[in-house]
């Protein structure tokens, strides 16, 4: 009887070792949460060179089919970083959108001229101005008169 | 007796873990080296613009050159700082590889610092018009 009972009462155990893989497993959890960056998307904003013509200058067009956009740094208090359309005073972004870029035909080609000292910043805040008023037609033109001081 | 307890020792099943961890681990180190190299050529001192209204990047380009341009003004090829003059060599060298046909057609993709003046993003461009390339475009962020 003695014999029959054991037999019956063993019971065969498998067995993982889950420790070990938790320890793993939280591990590679702190390594991924630590290493993630958030995910950034890029952009690519295009636009047409300054050609070799040195006669292409800085002159505001007389074309209504195009328009002239510089972005100045002079170093003088009015007029640091900003605007300026066809020549005129000086404009910040948001003015430029709602009074030229809203209802500007697509088809208009812009002249940026981004001075030297300005910050590039300012150009890709503009580029992006004109890429969403779907304006594509963008060169962008060198002042040789304005001096860069690095 | 004895005998029967040796018997149900051995019978405990056990799945070998090791074996699996150290596979798990070689995948890890080979996809983390693997992402770390496609990353090589943006460099992490560049804070890029933003530019919400631009259109994602869906797929780079492969075959296509990027100057990274520091906030000192300094410029940079996959981590390599270079001159005007070496940027114009590589950019000729790199152009006549890849594109043996129409070396005009390579992309070339300038990753200005938010803070650096526009007279340093200028001299880059310089570079790659001396090279006689026009397909120049500016990185940014699409971030709100």
């Amino acid at each position: 009887m003695a014999r029959r009972q054991k037999k019956k009462g063993s019971v065969v155990e498998a067995e993982i070792p889950m420790s070990s893989m938790i320890d793993v497993v939280f591990l590679l959890l702190i390594y991924f949460v630590v290493t993630q960056k958030p995910i950034i998307e890029d952009t690519l904003l295009g636009m047409n060179l300054p050609s070799d013509d040195k006669s292409a200058t800085s002159t505001p067009p007389k074309d209504d089919t195009k328009l002239m956009i510089d972005v100045f740094n002079l170093g003088r208090e009015d007029r640091v970083d900003s605007y300026h359309v066809n020549g005129g005073g000086p404009h910040k972004l948001k003015s430029l959108r709602e009074n030229y870029f809203q209802d500007l035909d697509p088809e208009t080609t812009i002249i940026i001229n981004c001075g030297p000292n300005a910050r590039h910043a300012k150009l890709i805040q503009l580029l992006d101005a004109l890429a969403e008023a779907n304006l594509t037609k963008l060169n962008l033109i060198n002042d040789p008169n304005v001096k860069f001081a690095p | 007796m004895a005998r029967k307890k040796r018997r149900e020792e051995l019978e405990v099943a056990d799945i070998p873990i090791s074996s699996m961890i150290d596979i798990i681990f070689l995948l890890i180190i080979f996809f983390v080296v693997t992402a770390a190299l496609d990353k090589e050529v943006e460099d992490e001192v560049v804070k890029l613009s933003k530019a919400p209204h631009g259109q994602p990047v869906k797929k780079k380009n492969p075959r296509s050159l990027t100057i990274n341009v520091r906030p000192d003004g300094s410029m940079n090829v996959g981590g390599v700082v270079m001159s005007t003059k070496k940027i114009e060599y590589t950019l000729r060298t790199v152009a006549n590889k890849w594109y043996p046909g129409n070396p005009k057609n390579l992309p070339i993709i300038i990753r200005g610092d938010n803070r650096v003046k526009h007279g340093h993003i200028q001299k880059a461009m310089d570079a790659v018009t001396n090279t006689g390339l026009y397909r120049v475009k500016f990185m940014a962020v699409i971030e709100n």
